[in-house]
């Protein structure tokens, strides 16, 4: 299998000791759709500067297309593009086609073909109604979706995107993620971060779970659920003794989380919640239960 | 410099001239602050020798508004909108992205500097000065622009720059005998004023422009130490730059 990324041992340690990534290895198949969740401040934005060549690793080695991201960092940035997270056009006075064009100019495309696949890009993204609109006019969400045509009209083979829907509104959000998956399925490696676990369980081919700098699982979304054990949880306020249902039992707050492994089990700890005078929510487990489960006792 | 350079640096030197003469506040401030000494200069019916030396510093302050303004620009760039990091994560030379804004900013303090060299030329009837008036502010430029991303590249936050720009701009044109002749200063003064590039630039053009003038240096010899100085600063830029985040 072609890798588009691979990490091993990756570790960032920033002035004053933090340990910002802890020896991940990680292995991104070529034109796949691969998310890195976590919690704020888990080391996705490092995993991210360090793997496109913008910082460098304190120890360990990545490779981008199989070239080394530090030894031949020039050749690996012919071949990615970056969307920073909290990133904003620069430049607010230019129209929105003039930054995606200006930012394809600047990565050396000819002027033509910078013009043509800025056009595209923002056909793609929504974004032709506002071509000549200047920037500092447009909503945060709008100059995020720019930003984003920027980036994904560089037609690179591995992009990076650090939190690209934050500040999307819902449909802008499903239209990016089209746009996206059909870009991954014509074989560019798309990279995001997020710390909505359910839009990368929705999205991503493969996930990375990192929290506190260490990986804590990569694989495909359902390998994570299969590994629960669990597949219903059952959400109430009602504080009782769940404990001798012999199932999962997590408090958060003032809410708990019973877990159960089918639909039926689910159904009999509903009732019992009911019966007691509480109300029950039932649903299946997703990512951010696995990453409760991973990371419970800290 | 291969096709795709050239398609760089056009895609950065466009991009920032493009936005910059589009920002109002850049467009009207700039000529407004150049030309302010010179408003008094005419207020007080100064002859037209007097004007032509005020007039020098008018030609030759865009270029260090301009030039120490990249401070701000370069905070800006990397810490608040993260277009750094786009940069540096594309087959841009750090080369292209240092002569950009250089380019930039030249063509940005032109439009101020330009009609006022053309002023200048027309008020000391000296026409072979254009030349001069056109590559002394390019000069001073190359010479600030390099310093100012330096620095820019090592403040953490805006907050941080805060006013700087402004205030060293004003030291630079304001202190120094760039809009007055530095035979106003005291004696033991006059040559290490000569140090700082704007007041360097100012007296070879008056040196070159104005009948007359005796300048406190050779001009050849002020020519040569500000083409040294930006050759320095460049090579400072060059030995200390960092194409990363680190």
């Amino acid at each position: 299998m072609q890798l588009a990324l691979e990490a091993v041992g990756l570790t960032k340690v920033y002035g004053g000791g933090v340990k910002a990534l802890d020896g991940v290895d990680s292995s991104v198949p070529l034109g796949s759709l691969y998310c890195l969740a976590g919690p704020n401040g888990a080391g996705k934005t490092t995993f991210v500067r360090v793997s496109s060549t913008i910082s460098k690793p304190t120890s360990g080695r990545v490779y981008i297309l199989g070239m080394d991201a530090v030894g031949e960092a020039w050749r690996v940035r012919r071949h990615v593009a970056v969307m920073p997270q909290e990133g904003r056009p620069y430049n607010s006075t230019l129209t929105v086609f003039e930054a995606v064009y200006y930012y394809l100019a600047s990565r050396g495309f000819s002027l033509a073909e910078a013009r043509s696949e800025a056009m595209r890009a923002l056909e793609e993204l929504d974004l032709a109604g506002y071509r000549d609109r200047l920037i500092l006019t447009l909503s945060g969400g709008l100059k995020r979706r720019t930003l984003l045509a920027m980036v994904l009209a560089s037609n690179v083979d591995v992009v990076f995107l650090d939190e690209p829907t934050v500040g999307l509104d819902p449909v802008a959000r499903r239209g990016t993620w089209g746009y996206i998956k059909r870009l991954a399925s014509e074989g560019q490696t798309i990279i995001f971060t997020t710390h909505m676990l359910s839009e990368a369980e929705s999205v991503a081919d493969r996930i990375m779970l990192i929290n506190k700098g260490r990986r804590l699982f990569e694989g495909p979304p359902r390998e994570a659920l299969s590994k629960l054990g669990y597949r219903y949880k059952v959400i109430t306020s009602l504080r009782l003794d769940f404990e001798d249902l012999g199932v999962g039992v997590r408090r958060y707050g003032d809410l708990t989380y019973i877990y159960v492994e089918d639909l039926d089990r689910a159904l009999k700890v509903a009732e019992e919640i009911l019966y007691e005078g509480g109300q029950a929510q039932i649903k299946p487990v997703d990512l951010e239960d696995f990453f409760a489960e991973v990371t419970w006792g800290g | 410099m291969g096709r795709g350079l050239l398609s760089q640096l056009y895609g950065q030197v466009a991009s920032i001239t493009v936005s910059q003469l589009r920002f109002k506040a850049v467009m009207i401030s700039l000529p407004l602050v150049s030309l302010l000494p010179t408003y008094f200069a005419l207020v007080f019916g100064l002859p037209k020798e007097e004007l032509g030396i005020v007039l020098t510093g008018a030609v030759i302050s865009p270029a260090v508004w301009v030039g120490v303004g990249l401070i701000q620009d370069i905070v800006y760039e990397r810490e608040d909108y993260r277009y750094l990091e786009m940069l540096i994560a594309s087959p841009m030379r750090p080369a292209v992205y240092i002569l950009s804004r250089i380019m930039a900013g030249t063509l940005i303090s032109m439009t101020t500097s330009l009609p006022l060299a053309l002023l200048y030329t027309y008020i000391t009837g000296s026409y072979r000065v254009l030349p001069l008036a056109i590559a002394l502010p390019l000069i001073v430029s190359i010479f600030l622009a390099p310093l100012s991303m330096l620095l820019g590249l090592r403040l953490r936050s805006i907050k941080e720059a805060g006013s700087m720009p402004s205030l060293l701009s004003s030291l630079i044109v304001f202190l120094p005998p760039v809009y007055y002749a530095p035979g106003i200063l005291p004696e033991w003064l006059r040559t290490p004023a000569m140090a700082i590039p704007s007041a360097a630039a100012a007296e070879v053009l008056r040196a070159v422009g104005i009948s007359g003038y005796q300048p406190i240096l050779d001009p050849g010899v002020l020519l040569a130490y500000l083409l040294a100085a930006s050759m320095v600063s460049l090579l400072v830029l060059y030995s200390r730059f960092n194409w990363s985040l680190e």
